[in-house]
């Protein structure tokens, strides 16, 4: 029994330890319930869909999906045109999820052929492809639109005349999606629509399980030789896992944007992808392993210690910039954490499945579990 | 005989491989039903013979083959394995080729599970249909009941014992609708005695159901019991094709090796009886292990207490996961250990490998392909590597000895020499070690361990999973060594016979501890009860030759 | 690829195409200038109430005197004004107007409306120089300098 605990805790010691921590914040910076209720279910509705875009990568053995960052460039493409042209409201949404979708997919193609060449270093890879992206982004965006791409409405453009400004306002759409439901128990304002788009998502990743491409998925994510001897097209596959990844953090970057209410041309897509990794991972998912019940755990823990460690900060030490230091602290920690975890384990079953190659089968005939 | 047509027929196959020639026209045939134990050393070419029938990437890529391949009365020229599979050839390798996060089920239909209809599939491609879980699972079940065999279709694979790993091979290969011809490939080598026992009688139910089998194997006994004819390559020809009744271990393992068997048993115990009376008394006592324990998965050793004599060469056995191979991983510090061992009246360090290669130990490894090689190195990287990182050998220093500098000449002289000695097959000594064959890589694991000249060596399962004619040479290496470097020796074997062959004297583990230490000359019974724990009132085991227990 | 599975393709993707469109036919937003300023049609003058109460597309009446101009931002091509006249002689009018997808600013004259002009003078153009001319010319000229008023007008509530 005692190794059975311990086994739990050693699964689930990045939880464990994240909800000690929180529990520890909460009292000291004295923010109350109903406003940390309040803000973790708006961010439950604008940050889950960009994390379960992380989903499918991972099924597919090709770990973190640094790349999703592309998808997310996407996202802000479609909103500049729409906020340009003038759509507002869920038309002006649906547009523009419409006009990134093209883009997601290009991109998505590029950066799963790009990871097929660099198997085994798919993370670092996905990393650097979103540096390198976001070059290219910034050519589209600070001097090709305005200029080569038609930009109608000049007050989006830099003083110069061409380029997109630096802040654009989002106010066509704003929480449009949030609002659209409305539905305010105890004083809370639920976003309702918003969750009911996480929910057909979730059950979109359930039924894709379940499909032939699913199934191939989780194959070639355990084993590409064997997939591949079996006939499963393990290139094409795992191309096609990131592509939906590229289209959903595309997506969810439109319903992130859409509740900030604001874009920050240069800056947004940026930090989504780290963010979202840390969270996930926070929620206990590994390399290797995720599900949705780690997407709402992790962006909720996440999101719960941004919340509080400002002003549990400035209690506990008179600075309030302890929440700033400590969110950079943690989002790359718990990161390097979970790497530094996952080649461990891989180490260790490594040298398990050596050990049963010395014995010959153990004497109950089970090989040392992985 | 011919009355019926065979199924499959092997016309003339040849292969070379840029000049190295492997295969010389081999021809046999196949009927359906029947069961063929393709026998051989290791380079006689029969994973080469299986490669050409399989269209692997690597016979094309170099020059193709001769001669001709018949299935089923058509001339069959497969492009790739998916051809060999759709014609109704199956193939279950060594390796087991199975997802391990998948159940049964999964496995067994892998890339042909029945799907859902769906309209999406004109949109985005046949792909995205659900999976049909209840026909696959009755599919799945069909295929094992052929076997005759339980197995939990739900289960994963991972949490599988190894021998339905084994089962859930062939039953995938079993769920092809015109599954004709089954190759096995070493089956039984990581199966229990009881369940190599199961997996034969499967074999021989699916024989009567007109399923050809060509099965491959070093272990001569399933091979007379199983099959009804034997093929016997050497040095890439046929040499014999006969009915397996009325042969013997003997005869094919002669044929095989191309030596009379007797004749050379009799040459070696007469040179043995002499050489052994000459060393009779052996001195003082070299390596002294007093309570040893060791933390190694599998094979824990709990309180062992050894006195090795100088020049002697001390065999360990035991059954498997009895604890014998912890010892010396646990000694050389590949496993976490405690206790106390002194070299020459000299404490050792534990858990510390560098320092135990210091005092001129060294080990041979079961796991040579993990442990013993550098796989993506040449031989003579690999022979000379330990010698030149512990010892400094094969370094020339340079500006007045600020700079070693590697001497890649005298570390061709010694692979040279060493492939003479060991007569190891191969290229030459550039040749990457993990392109090697099991016993050829073994080989250069001995050779590694020579070169550092060691005082006392470990060798862990010498000859496990080559073939016989290497056997007998690694044996004769390390007798010779023995003989005439006086090297202490401590050989850690499942093979009884191969012990008593060889040592002088023979510790038997049990449940982690000694149970007793006999003279190679004791008799096969008395060891028998020992590993089997003295007390107990079982009867010794059968340790007949091919079995691990 | 079958030519079913092209012909679905097609389809889908036309879809696509046709759905993109109809999004950005009802999503276009446009700024209406409520304009109560007397206008001169075909050399007629109307002029509005004293005192009216505007709203458009069901949105909070807003009160209006005789020469005010104010701001509703609005989205598609539909709309609805509902007109309440409170001094002298109260009446409520009712109207349905379309502002063609293209035009980003609209002014909407209510003398016009008020007074059963004909109903293409309702709706036209707002450009900034505009100010004194007739609404009755139409000025399609893009690119134009145009000031279009800025969208975060927070005089009016945009959520419905």
């Amino acid at each position: 029994m005692i190794s059975k605990l311990r086994l739990f805790l050693i699964e689930n010691a990045v939880v464990i330890l994240f909800v000690l921590l929180i529990a520890f914040a909460i009292p000291v910076s004295g923010l109350p319930a109903s406003f940390l209720l309040q803000e973790i279910l708006t961010r439950l509705g604008r940050n889950t869909f960009l994390v379960i875009a992380l989903l499918l990568p991972i099924m597919a053995g090709m770990g973190l999906n640094f790349g999703m960052v592309l998808g997310a460039m996407a996202g802000q493409i479609g909103l500049i045109f729409i906020t340009d042209w003038g759509v507002v409201g869920l038309p002006g949404l649906l547009l523009a999820m419409i006009i990134s979708l093209p883009i997601s997919v290009f991109l998505g193609w590029l950066c799963g052929s790009i990871m097929n060449l660099a198997k085994g270093r798919e993370m670092v890879t996905g990393f650097i492809l979103a540096f390198f992206m976001n070059g290219l982004y910034m050519m589209v965006v600070l001097y090709a639109m305005g200029s080569i791409i038609p930009v109608f409405n000049p007050e989006m453009l830099l003083s110069r005349g061409y380029g997109i400004r630096n802040v654009v306002g989002l106010d066509g759409v704003r929480q449009c999606l949030d609002n659209l439901i409305p539905l305010k128990i105890a004083g809370l304002n639920i976003p309702v629509f918003s969750f009911l788009i996480i929910a057909a998502v979730s059950w979109f990743i359930v039924w894709f399980r379940k499909t032939k491409l699913g199934q191939d998925m989780r194959a070639a994510g355990q084993d590409r030789a064997v997939s591949g001897a079996a006939g499963i097209p393990v290139e094409q596959t795992r191309i096609v896992a990131i592509i939906i990844s590229t289209v959903l953090a595309g997506i969810g970057q439109i319903i992130f944007l859409q509740n900030l209410g604001t874009i920050n041309t240069t800056s947004s897509h940026e930090q989504i992808g780290m963010f979202s990794i840390a969270a996930l991972l926070i929620g206990g998912a590994s390399v290797t392993k995720a599900s949705i019940p780690n997407v709402i755990v992790g962006v909720i823990l996440f999101h719960l210690l941004f919340l509080v460690s400002p002003m549990a900060g400035k209690n506990l030490i008179g600075s309030g910039m302890l929440g700033e230091y400590f969110r950079q602290f943690v989002s790359y920690g718990v990161i390097a954490l979970a790497l530094v975890l996952y080649e461990w384990k891989r180490a260790a079953q490594e040298h398990a499945s050596r050990a049963t190659l010395r014995g010959g089968a153990p004497a109950d005939g089970k090989e040392a579990a992985a | 005989m011919d009355s019926v047509e065979p199924i499959l027929s092997l016309r003339g196959i040849g292969k070379a491989f840029y000049g190295n020639r492997v295969l010389t026209d081999v021809s046999f045939d196949v009927a359906p039903g029947e069961i063929i134990g393709l026998v051989g050393e290791n380079g006689a070419g029969k994973s080469t013979l299986m490669k050409i029938l399989f269209a692997m990437p690597v016979i094309g890529e170099t020059g193709g083959f001769e001669g001709s391949i018949v299935f089923n009365g058509k001339e069959v020229k497969f492009r790739n394995s998916f051809d060999a599979l759709d014609v109704g050839i199956g193939m279950v390798h060594q390796e087991f080729s199975l997802i391990p996060g998948f159940t049964t089920t999964e496995n067994i239909l892998l890339n042909r599970e029945s799907l859902h209809g769906s309209a999406l599939i004109d949109i985005f491609g046949p792909r995205i249909s659900t999976l049909d879980r209840l026909t696959m699972e009755s599919r799945a079940q069909k295929a094992i009941a052929k076997l005759g065999v339980t197995l939990d279709p739900k289960m994963l694979i991972r949490e599988m014992p190894v021998g339905h790993k084994q089962f859930t091979e062939i039953a995938r290969e079993l769920c092809r609708e015109n599954v004709k011809l089954i190759v096995l490939d070493e089956p039984t080598a990581v199966l229990t005695e009881s369940e190599a026992e199961v997996l034969l009688a499967t074999l021989r139910l699916l024989a009567a159901e007109g399923i050809a089998i060509i099965f491959i194997s070093h272990r001569l006994r399933e091979i007379v019991e199983l099959c009804d004819r034997v093929v016997v390559l050497r040095d890439g020809r046929k040499i014999e094709d006969f009915p397996a009744k009325g042969t013997s271990i003997k005869e094919i393992a002669s044929l095989m090796v191309g030596r009379s068997m007797e004749a050379q048993a009799q040459i070696d115990a007469a040179s043995e009886a002499r050489l052994r009376q000459d060393g009779a008394q052996q001195a003082e006592t070299i390596l002294a292990i007093e309570n040893l324990w060791v933390d190694m998965p599998g094979e824990t050793v709990r309180n062992v207490s050894l006195q090795v004599k100088q020049g002697e060469i001390l065999g360990i056995g035991g059954l498997a996961g009895q604890g014998k191979l912890g010892i010396p991983n646990g000694i050389m510090g590949l496993a976490p250990a405690g206790g106390s061992v002194t070299l020459r009246g000299k404490p050792v360090a534990l858990n510390a490998p560098r320092a135990v290669l210091e005092r001129n130990m060294a080990f041979v490894s079961e796991d040579r392909r993990g442990v013993g090689l550098l796989l993506d190195e040449g031989i003579d990287w690999n022979i000379a590597f330990t010698a030149m990182q512990v010892q400094d050998k094969f370094l020339k220093p340079l500006l007045g000895g600020l700079l070693q500098w590697r001497s890649d000449a005298a570390m061709a002289d010694l692979a040279a020499e060493y492939i003479k000695l060991l007569e190891i097959k191969c290229t030459g000594p550039g040749q990457r070690a993990g392109n090697l064959s099991g016993g050829n890589q073994q080989k250069v694991c001995l050779a590694k361990a020579f070169a550092l000249s060691p005082d006392v060596l470990f060798v862990s399962e010498p000859t496990r999973g080559i073939d016989i004619g290497a056997k007998h040479l690694v044996l004769d290496t390390l007798k010779k060594h023995n003989r005439e470097y006086g090297t202490t020796i401590i050989m850690v074997s499942s093979e009884l016979e191969e012990l008593r062959s060889v040592c002088d004297r023979i510790a038997i583990v049990y449940e982690g501890r000694i149970e007793g230490i006999l003279p190679h000359t004791a008799r096969v019974e008395e060891f028998g009860i020992l590993m089997a724990g003295a007390d107990r009132d079982e009867p010794p085991l059968s340790l007949a030759e091919g079995s691990e227990q | 690829m079958s030519s079913r599975s092209l012909i679905q393709r097609s389809a889908l993707l036309f879809a696509l195409l046709v759905l993109s469109a109809w999004l950005f036919y009802i999503g276009k937003a446009h700024t209406l200038l409520i304009d109560t300023n007397a206008v001169t049609l075909d050399g007629r003058e109307f002029k509005s109430a004293e005192a009216i109460t505007v709203s458009v597309d069901g949105k909070t009446p807003e009160d209006m005197g005789r020469a005010e101009r104010i701001l509703v931002s609005v989205s598609g091509q539909q709309h609805r004004i509902v007109i309440e006249v409170v001094s002298g002689g109260a009446r409520k009018v009712e109207k349905r107007f379309a502002v063609p997808t293209f035009m980003d600013s609209a002014l909407v004259s209510i003398p016009a409306i008020l007074g059963d002009a004909a109903p293409e003078h309702w709706v036209t153009k707002f450009t900034a120089a505009d100010r004194e001319d007739t609404p009755a010319e139409q000025m399609q000229h893009e690119g134009d300098a145009a000031l279009p008023t800025p969208p975060d007008a927070k005089s009016l509530p945009s959520k419905p």
